[in-house]
């Protein structure tokens, strides 16, 4: 699955005294094998962004083709949308309030069901829907009011896998978790976006977990892409992250303290584990 | 003593069963028990552990919002339990709750912050002045005509902190109050309650998942199942690496790494807390080099 947007625009309330350009001139594609981050701050476009991908809003200016196709403006539009968001799931923040049946399996069933899924396939479907996010057939019968934070946002993720999309888009899937309920989470999505070959999009305002987990990092600040870079690149210019109000992993700032001691020493290590080992080594000679 | 916790305990109720529900109703499960610790004025304090843990119960068990079923928790020198006592524990503990949409009540930001000395029953003259201070204690005196659903949400809760300290109070309590921000509003709020702590002597109860936010507390309590189960400082609670992922916490990114360095063999304490601690020990080890 391959996203593609071309000079794309997007005005709130055009026309009134509350007109705000949330998205200026985006030009960018996303899709493949991939774990890619969103980071920007309140107001950035980030969520106008990932909207866009499974078609919600439609844009004011510029195209978007969906597999080099579009949508918009199409005879068949409607059944079209039906089944790009068949494809690419959307999560929205605290997901866990979107569950709404009475137990988890006929929470995750709905989605397969209503995307048409014969009946002899569905249980399948939640069974391994629900296996991925680490839960299993004990949790079939419970009311999602009886499961944990964690286990709530784990149930609404499930709901989303059960409908088999080749995208999946998750608006900061850990606000609110412990650190376990955290780790949990993302390390499912990493294993289901590893084994799957599928795009997994996390909007996150924890630097520690996208220098963790993602393989790209896409910058938006005031409706613009800032940058589109590999993670290792995402954090090495601090000044550039710093102007946006964001910042770097904690780590790198120590490494950057380091390097500016004296040492010779590769300041952009963005996890433990990389600086970790960079300090061992020139300690070692 | 401004907080004293004398081995709390509180269950929520259950709801009451139908008459003809034969089946026996049962127990309500403890929210905390036995929490017994004692906070000094002046401190800030982090309380850490799991979604479940009893944090919140606890948090709300200081200005009285909740009273324990068992042991008494005494703020201020006042009982909780005693009725005529509310307002004067409210007044002096005030709480930030996690969502900031969810604690505004006025349509203009000056008013929000005039509700809670309106309600005291305080001369509008010295609203006025008690307003102006308070927004110009959190960095938001700018934005005092505005309407609060313009505001950022690390800008809303400052306004919410400001609504507290316009009621004087000795302590503050942070309910997971920048779980909902992004790292702008996270490093603002952060910044402007250390702040109070430092320069005003407002106690500081903060209960947060962000490990680092934690780094720079007096003391810190970890909670888990409704009980205490470690207290002691940064450094202290840190230092145990192992006892913390049990509880299914994480050491902060700094206290991590000179945790992984410590295992690799290197002279590297237990218990880092600080990044220029930690970098003078590195250069040391360094320079040592043969």
């Amino acid at each position: 699955m391959q996203i593609e947007f071309e000079n794309v625009n997007y005005i709130y309330n055009p026309g009134t005294a509350e007109e705000v350009t949330a998205l200026k001139n985006i030009t960018v594609t996303v899709g493949g094998d991939q774990f890619i981050a969103v980071i920007g701050n309140t107001g950035s476009g980030k969520s106008t962004f990932i909207q866009m991908m499974n078609g919600l809003i439609k844009p004011s200016g510029g195209k978007i083709l969906y597999d080099g196709r579009e949508i918009f403006g199409q005879k068949n539009e409607k059944k079209l949308l039906r089944d790009l968001r068949c494809r690419v799931g959307l999560t929205f923040q605290y997901p866990e309030h979107q569950l709404f049946e009475t137990d988890v399996y006929t929470d995750v069933a709905f989605g397969p069901k209503n995307q048409g899924v014969s009946s002899e396939e569905i249980p399948e479907r939640v069974k391994r829907a629900l296996e991925a996010v680490g839960m299993d057939e004990s949790y079939h019968q419970k009311s999602p009011f009886e499961l944990s934070g964690g286990e709530m946002r784990r149930a609404a993720i499930a709901g989303m896998l059960a409908m088999e999309p080749d995208m999946l888009i998750l608006d900061e899937p850990t606000a609110g978790l412990d650190p376990l309920g955290k780790v949990e989470i993302l390390n499912k999505l990493k294993s289901i976006q590893q084994e799957n070959h599928i795009t997994v999009i996390l909007v996150s305002h924890t630097m520690e977990e996208v220098a963790r987990y993602a393989d790209r990092v896409i910058a938006m600040d005031g409706g613009e892409i800032l940058f589109d870079l590999p993670v290792y690149e995402a954090f090495s210019d601090l000044d550039r992250l710093e102007d946006m109000g964001l910042m770097a992993p904690e780590v790198r700032y120590f490494m950057e303290d380091l390097k500016d001691a004296g040492l010779d020493i590769n300041e952009n290590c963005i996890t433990v584990g990389e600086a970790c080992r960079e300090i061992e080594r020139i300690l070692s000679v | 003593m401004l907080i004293k916790s004398d081995k709390i305990s509180y269950a929520y109720p259950l709801p009451e069963p139908d008459e003809d529900d034969k089946k026996e109703a049962p127990e309500p499960v403890p929210a905390i028990s036995d929490v017994d610790l004692e906070i000094e004025e002046g401190q800030f304090i982090c309380i850490l552990g799991r979604n479940g843990s009893g944090k919140s119960t606890f948090a709300r068990h200081l200005n009285a919002l909740l009273v324990p079923d068992e042991g008494t928790l005494w703020v201020d020198g006042m009982d909780t339990k005693d009725e005529e006592k509310v307002w004067d524990i409210r007044g002096t503990v005030g709480m930030v709750f996690q969502n900031p949409d969810n604690q505004i009540v006025a349509s203009v930001v000056e008013e929000d912050v005039a509700f809670g000395p309106e309600n005291m029953g305080v001369p509008s003259e010295q609203i006025t002045c008690e307003v102006q201070k308070s927004l110009a204690g959190v960095g938001m005196s700018d934005y005092a005509k505005s309407s609060p659903n313009r505001l950022s949400g690390g800008q809303k809760q400052r306004v919410a902190v400001a609504g507290i300290l316009a009621m004087h109070p000795k302590c503050i309590v942070l309910d997971e109050s920048t779980a909902m921000l992004d790292p702008r509003g996270r490093r603002e709020v952060m910044a402007t309650v250390r702040k109070l702590n430092k320069e005003n002597g407002i106690t500081i109860i903060s209960i947060t998942h962000y490990m680092d936010e934690a780094l720079h507390a007096d003391r810190i309590f970890v909670m888990n199942k409704g009980r205490v189960v470690m207290a002691g400082t940064p450094r202290e609670i840190f230092s145990k690496p192992d006892e913390l992922k049990e509880l299914g916490l994480r050491l902060p990114q700094i206290s991590h790494l000179a945790n992984e360095l410590k295992k690799a063999g290197l002279n590297i304490p237990a218990g880092i807390v600080d990044r220029d601690e930690l970098k003078e020990l590195i250069l040391k080890l360094h320079a040592d080099r043969i």
